[in-house]
């Protein structure tokens, strides 16, 4: 794989200059190292300096103290040696020069007592390893100290004798050298002291510059072994970096999409890159070493080799759009970027007719889907699909085929063919189309295809066989309600995956917008047979009821009717009115809620408005015993709003206050202006709503749970027409009430420009 | 009954309304007559125009839309006050009523004969 590297040293080289970058980073990483390395190892040295000091201190310390201590014993022993002299020479004296024969003895072995005594000393101090008298000195010592006592025992033997003569004689001859014997010797071991304690301070002195010099040593050592450690490390770590940059180059050369060749000084091409291999249809062991225009004859007139000129003379990067090349018969389009370097040219190929052509599909596909969404009709999506289909394929012929389940025939909405005309809706036969409909799989049919299928006996010949044949089905889930296909009636023109691939996506589209239409026509029918029905039955209603109502309106005016019948017309004339009220309010509601029923507002009074409707209920009220009352309603000011709905809204709400108040209770109605509204209340003092029904008192069909016990007709159609009303008319409506004890509704309007 | 009654043209195809509403007009001091369909009015108000009308509009034949449209053309007949009196409250023949000018709207069901009675007295004193 990397033989295409050989001989192009000079492209490494160049990689490094590219790689450089990356190289400076590591050595500022392995500068920032350094810098941590040297700043470890001067705490490591200064921690073994340290440790070395100590170590040298403590030994000097020691040392010193050890001295000291021998020092002190040695100068107790010399004061005790002294004084023990002194009183052995005392004693000695005494029992020379007394006359008492009993006091001579006794000084005389006082004397010898304290020769022993000394003795003892001098050979205890002896037995200290070392010393504290030194060896030499204080074997000196005891030998002279016991030669003097032998002389004292001799001393004292001529005493005990009586010959005093002759003891003092023995003494005079023998006793005062030793005795300065005795001194020398000790003056000699404060001599050794002296001397040990000099040399004790020039061994603390040596030490001392013993640490330095070491100190010295290692603090160079250290350096010299920083500097190379650390040379050592950055030196590896350059070079893995370069090595792993050359690695990891190669693999970013191999794997990049860009075809890349490299053409050294001497026009040869020394680099060519897997990509290169595939886009430019020749292998790496062809090219390699030849010169690129020889293999590329297409090139050697393009702008390519002038291109590569420029681009080395000038040092500069060029770019070369649309440049066209024949590879195995086909023509392809590239874009060539050229990268002069030191060691020759680096060429970057990008076939852009691949990625032009798939941009085309992306932006055919989304034109699709667009088309689709904002067809109005299906004709209209067939067409538009059509043209954008055929932008990306040859689709001269193209037709949409749906599939009606009931009727079990499929139709051609859309048919346009070279030469045959739109077929008649048929029954299902053995066509491609019926074949795709039946499997739910797209069929891409070249006429070999065709021909097995016949002879499995899947299919049979209709209309004038095509070259190649592309269908695919249009489906509703896993139901195949359709085909989409495409035909070709040229040789040599003909399908593939991608169309496939293509036509697939625009079924999609297709399918899901017949899908949508259809359901959007049923809808709307739906609600078009809706509004029509209400319309009609209101009308057709409420025709018959205006004929009863006026004939009972004729009836009660009879004269000298009992008062039973009488009473009866009144019962019918008041269930014809609450009919009356019950259609109206449902063609209101359907009316206001689709829109169709605009309101017509005008200056309108609401105290003139009231009064018409209180004639209307009068008898309801009458009969039912309510207390009515009236206020406010002089100088109140007109309202802008629909007339004709406001009645419906008084009458409704005045209806209930009579229907949900019992026999006997009070109705009061008022009326006035609020600052820039004019309000209208009426409070009863009925069965009142709970408060959990009273939010949604004015929703449509919605009844509070009390009212069955006053009745159980009412379409719960009236608070919510009234509320649409109000609403529509720029006002409020709101209720307050108590369970059992009242309620009051009351709406507030704007006031109109006409009361300024 | 005076000669001097006003003459109320009644327009109704419903002839149980036809028959009510002529019967309360009449006691109400009209001198009332009516026609089934849109053709027998336009007949009667050529050969003898009226005071008022009240006009139905579904009706078979000639609508009451044609009635109207037909009286407000006719510099004789376009003068004359004009009541709808229908059940239909389609809007779009609302509003075209509207602009031909009637002097009235009302819906039958939502009407008392005296009511009726009031507005056609007040439109003739006028």
């Amino acid at each position: 794989m990397l033989s295409g590297f050989c001989g192009c040293k000079e492209f490494i080289q160049w990689v490094k200059s590219v790689g450089q970058g990356r190289v400076d980073r590591v050595i500022n990483m392995t500068k920032r190292r350094r810098f941590e390395a040297t700043l470890l190892l001067i705490g490591l040295i200064v921690a073994g300096i340290g440790g070395f000091a100590i170590r040298d201190l403590r030994r000097a310390t020691q040392e010193t103290w050890q001295m000291h201590s021998d020092m002190v014993h040695a100068l107790d022993l010399i004061t005790e040696l002294q004084y023990q002299t002194q009183e052995t020479r005392r004693s000695m004296l005494y029992s020379l020069t007394t006359t008492d024969p009993n006091l001579q003895v006794n000084y005389a072995e006082g004397s010898r007592a304290a020769d022993k005594r000394v003795i003892q000393l001098i050979a205890g101090y002896l037995n200290l390893t070392p010393s504290p008298l030194g060896d030499v000195a204080g074997k000196r010592l005891l030998r002279d100290w016991q030669n003097y006592a032998k002389t004292r025992d001799d001393v004292v033997a001529l005493i005990l004798e009586g010959s005093v003569k002759e003891a003092v004689q023995l003494d005079l001859r023998a006793g005062f050298p030793s005795f300065d014997r005795v001194r020398d010797d000790v003056n000699g071991i404060e001599q050794i002291y002296k001397r040990r304690s000099e040399n004790q301070f020039a061994e603390v002195k040596r030490a001392f510059n013993r640490s330095i010099l070491r100190l010295g040593i290692i603090l160079c050592l250290s350096i010299i072994f920083a500097g190379v450690a650390v040379g050592q490390l950055e030196k590896g770590q350059l070079l893995e970096a370069i090595q792993g940059s050359e690695a990891r180059l190669r693999e970013v050369i191999e794997s990049i999409n860009e075809g890349m060749c490299v053409v050294g000084r001497d026009g040869l091409v020394d680099l060519w890159n897997r990509a290169a291999e595939v886009s430019l249809r020749r292998r790496r062991q062809d090219i390699v070493g030849h010169p690129l225009m020889e293999v590329f004859p297409d090139l050697q007139e393009s702008r390519l080799a002038a291109g590569i000129t420029e681009a080395r003379q000038n040092g500069t990067t060029i770019v070369l759009e649309d440049l066209q090349l024949t590879l195995e018969d086909a023509r392809h389009i590239f874009v060539a970027r050229v990268f002069p370097f030191e060691g020759g040219t680096t060429i970057f190929f990008n076939d852009v007719g691949e990625r032009k052509r798939a941009e085309k599909v992306q932006a055919a596909t989304f034109r699709a889907a667009e088309a689709a969404n904002a067809a109005s009709n299906l004709e209209d999506l067939f067409q538009s699909t059509h043209a954008i289909v055929n932008d990306l394929m040859p689709a001269k012929n193209l037709y949409v085929s749906l599939y009606n389940p009931e009727s079990e025939t499929l139709s051609f909405p859309y048919f346009i063919d070279e030469h045959d005309s739109t077929p008649a809706p048929r029954k299902l036969k053995g066509g491609l189309t019926e074949y795709v409909l039946r499997t739910g799989n797209a069929l891409l049919a070249p006429p070999k295809v065709v021909e097995e299928l016949k002879e499995k006996g899947q299919i049979e010949d209709i209309g004038t066989p095509s070259v190649c044949w592309l269908g695919v089905p249009l489906k509703k889930g896993d139901d195949s309600v359709g085909v989409l296909a495409v035909q070709s009636y040229t040789e040599g023109v003909t399908f593939g995956e991608e169309e496939q691939k293509i036509l697939t996506f625009v079924a999609a589209q297709i399918a899901m917008t017949i899908e949508r239409k259809r359901a959007e026509a049923e809808l709307t029918s739906a609600l078009q047979m809706k509004s029509d029905f209400v319309s009609f039955a209101t009308h057709q209603l409420r025709t018959p009821l205006a004929g009863i109502k006026w004939s009972l309106e004729l009836a009660a005016q009879e004269e000298n009717l009992s008062e039973e019948t009488a009473s009866f017309i009144q019962d019918g004339r008041d269930s014809a009115q609450r009919l009356i009220g019950m259609v109206n309010d449902l063609l209101d509601v359907s009316r206001l809620e689709s829109g169709k029923l605009k309101l017509a507002p005008k200056e309108t009074s609401l105290a003139e408005l009231t009064q018409g409707v209180l004639k209307d209920v009068s008898h309801q009220i009458e009969k039912q015993g309510h207390h009515l009352s009236v206020s406010g309603m002089e100088g109140i000011p007109t309202v802008l709003v629909d007339p004709q709905l406001f009645r419906q809204v008084i009458l409704n709400m005045v209806s209930n206050a009579i229907k949900y108040t019992p026999s006997g209770g009070k109705i009061d109605i008022n009326m006035g202006r609020e600052n820039s509204l004019v309000r209208w209340a009426i409070t009863d003092t009925g069965i009142g709503i709970p408060k959990a029904n009273q939010a949604h008192l004015f929703e449509k069909f919605y009844r509070a749970e009390n009212v069955y016990k006053i009745e159980t007709e009412g379409t719960g159609l009236g608070l919510h027409l009234v509320k649409m009303i109000v609403d529509k008319s720029g006002g409020r409506i709101w209720c307050e009430s108590e369970e059992n004890k009242g309620s009051t509704f009351q709406f507030t309007l704007p006031l109109s420009g006409g009361n300024g | 009954m005076s000669t001097d009654l006003k003459r109320v043209l009644l327009v109704e195809d419903d002839r149980f309304l036809r028959r009510a509403c002529e019967k309360s007009l009449r006691q109400q001091g009209f001198n009332v007559s009516t026609a089934p369909d849109g053709e027998e009015a336009l007949r009667a108000i050529r050969a003898d125009p009226p005071d008022l009308i009240l006009l139905d509009l579904l009706m078979p034949k000639v609508s009451g839309l044609e009635v109207l449209k037909d009286l407000k053309s006719d510099e004789k007949t376009r003068a004359i006050p004009v009541i709808i009196l229908t059940n239909s409250s389609k809007e779009t023949d609302v509003r075209e009523i509207e602009s031909l000018g009637v002097s009235g709207y009302l819906v039958k069901a939502n009407l008392s004969l005296e009511e009726l009675g009031n507005q056609v007295r007040q439109l003739l004193e006028d």
